[in-house]
């Protein structure tokens, strides 16, 4: 069976910076796969670009026998296919309920959204207490189960994920994780960056180390948390003391 | 219920007025009502969306002269007078029309006329953002005044149409707010309003949950020239003649100034800050003249009105940097609520009870 989504050689650049140089990368059906690595390595590029918010120099991105390449960020959606953006990027001024209905933009006008929103609230319970509220006034860990349930109202075929974890409190991302691992059991396909690399791999089925702007390894989840390599340079204390650095950077 | 109390409380005081103003007051009733209208377009097209528009007032313009070219007199229009005119148009005849029904006509055609505009100015424009779309926007309220200054066999040149029936009275301009109020309301709360909030908010994520963006900005942009076209037709019709002059910069300052000291995004700042525009200068005239307080006098100053209106903006502007209403809306939520407290890092998370996930989460409202 051919993938759900799958890159080839594609290049990116970020400004004048080459942020993504020809990476190839594959999700299928069901799968949970996660892209990890340091800060700077291009996975937030990465994910941008199959969403259609960045366009690549050259390469493809194949998703269901469509070139996502060509279509605009608002087709892609309509395709299934949405995201949970790095930083949640949540709509600060609007209520948690105008937030979660914008996540089905793409779903025309007849879509029973209620059912979906049910969803979302068995998912994040605390986003139904909150749902007359300013989206900006929701706890960091609120707002980021806000972005993930805004992106699950688009009802996606393949979810893509960036940071879930970053900058929230480790009991948060606990929290966070188990609700990954349930979507992933509920069979949503999933492409999870993370800069988490232990979380990350616990959870998923395969992964990819991205290396400024490469992928250096792929493979085997287990098999790549148990590489004496990937050990060194990202779950030796490497996630705990990245993931402040980035946070104090964009403090 | 608020709003029903709020319509018997308008219809009271439009009667008072009705019976009891002098000709002068009521017109000055009416231009409140029409700047509304325009403010609350304005709070559409640019509140709404964060995109800036400067050339509100160009619609206003185009609605004033399609207006009144529907509605003058066959006499006043005739090849003679205005030799461009197509033959239809220049007999078209409603002075046996009930005047309220030919002032709907003036209004709905003028607004049409300024959408279709809108439509084919807001697909280029659209696509700018900040200061550029303020530039460009601008642009079009220059090529506006152009043509109606130098398509002289049309709109007279700089002299403008005059002899225009003055069918517009208090009701009608009120019942346009009303409509105006409660279109840009429902638009708020429909899924295109809050796509329109969404993309002002941030860009990138709005794109990313599948708005599309131009579409978006350009119904903005038509409806705030429909109700801005209509407002001008409602203003031709009240002050009886049109001039070039009317649709400046200055008017569309002013306008700019009512949005914005209402609240960028509130409907009602927006009808707040067109009342306040509109009858400040009118109070502080007599100001100008002179005045005592207890034992201090003093003398007539000319500017002083302006002096103190400008000084009003700027403590506004300082102490309620989003205008008096930021944007929300007048409502018995507003009267409780506190302002929200923006914080994008979000909370200590150690705080937050983490509530375990119930089956029995069912929604009880899931849509607007």
């Amino acid at each position: 069976m051919s993938p759900t989504l799958a890159l080839h050689d594609v290049h990116v650049l970020y400004g004048a910076i080459q942020a993504v140089k020809g990476i190839s990368l594959e999700v299928r059906e069901r799968e949970l796969v996660a892209l990890i690595g340091a800060n700077g390595a291009g996975k937030t590029t990465t994910l941008r670009t199959i969403s259609g918010l960045f366009r690549p120099r050259t390469g493809t991105i194949v998703y269901d026998d469509r070139d996502l390449t060509k279509l605009d960020a608002h087709d892609i959606v309509g395709l299934g296919v949405a995201q949970s953006p790095e930083g949640r990027q949540i709509f600060g001024s609007l209520s948690v309920r105008e937030n979660l209905m914008l996540g089905a933009t793409r779903r025309g006008r007849n879509a029973d959204l209620g059912a979906d929103l049910e969803r979302v609230f068995a998912l994040f319970p605390v986003l139904k207490e909150r749902l007359g509220q300013a989206g900006g006034t929701l706890s960091g860990g609120e707002q980021q189960m806000l972005a993930m349930g805004r992106a699950m109202m688009a009802k996606p075929r393949l979810l893509l994920l960036d940071e879930p974890s970053l900058g929230l409190a480790p009991l948060m991302v606990g929290r966070i994780f188990e609700v990954i691992a349930r979507l992933k059991a509920e069979g949503v396909t999933i492409l999870l960056v993370e800069q988490n690399a232990r979380k990350a791999l616990e959870v998923a089925d395969r992964a990819y180390v991205m290396e400024t702007g490469h992928i250096a390894l792929s493979g085997d989840a287990r098999t790549l948390a148990a590489n004496p390599d990937v050990e060194k340079a990202y779950l030796g204390g490497a996630a705990a003391a990245g993931q402040p650095a980035k946070g104090a950077a964009r403090a | 219920m608020l709003g029903a109390a709020g319509l018997v409380l308008l219809a009271l005081f439009l009667a008072y007025a009705d019976a009891s103003f002098t000709s002068y007051r009521l017109q000055l009733v009416s231009l409140v009502a029409i700047n509304a209208v325009v403010a609350i377009a304005l709070t559409v097209t640019s509140g709404y969306t964060g995109v800036f528009s400067l050339g509100q007032i160009g619609f206003f313009g185009i609605g004033a002269y399609v207006g009144a070219l529907l509605t003058i007199a066959p006499k006043w229009k005739a090849p003679r007078v205005l030799p461009g005119l197509p033959e239809w148009l220049a007999g078209f005849d409603t002075t046996s029309w009930p005047p309220q029904l030919a002032l709907l006509l003036a209004c709905l055609a003028a607004g049409v006329v300024a959408a279709a505009v809108a439509v084919v100015v807001g697909l280029p424009l659209m696509r700018l953002s900040g200061h550029y779309v303020a530039v460009a926007t601008l642009g079009f309220l220059i090529i506006v005044n152009a043509v109606l200054i130098n398509w002289a066999s049309v709109t007279r040149g700089a002299r403008g149409l005059n002899q225009i029936p003055s069918h517009t009275t208090t009701w009608v301009a009120f019942a346009w707010v009303i409509v105006a109020i409660y279109a840009a309301l429902r638009l708020r709360s429909s899924p295109y309003g809050r796509a329109m909030l969404a993309q002002r908010e941030n860009l990138l994520a709005a794109r990313g949950i599948g708005i599309s963006i131009l579409p978006t900005r350009l119904l903005a942009f038509v409806f705030g020239a429909f109700f801005t076209g209509a407002a001008g037709a409602l203003l031709a019709h009240q002050i009886g003649a049109v001039a070039p002059t009317l649709f400046s910069f200055t008017t569309t300052f002013t306008v700019v100034i009512m949005v914005v000291l209402g609240g960028l995004g509130s409907v009602s700042g927006a009808v707040v800050g067109a009342a306040i525009m509109t009858l400040a200068p009118e109070f502080l005239r007599e100001v100008e003249g002179g005045f005592t307080i207890g034992a201090i006098q003093v003398g007539a100053h000319h500017g002083l009105a302006q002096i103190i209106l400008a000084v009003g903006f700027i403590l506004v502007m300082i102490f309620r940097p989003t205008g008096l209403f930021g944007d929300r809306e007048l409502g018995v939520a507003f009267l409780s609520r506190r302002p929200p407290n923006f914080d994008a890092q979000g909370a200590d998370e150690s705080l937050t009870p983490i509530v375990d996930a119930g089956v029995d989460a069912v929604p009880e409202d899931t849509r607007n």
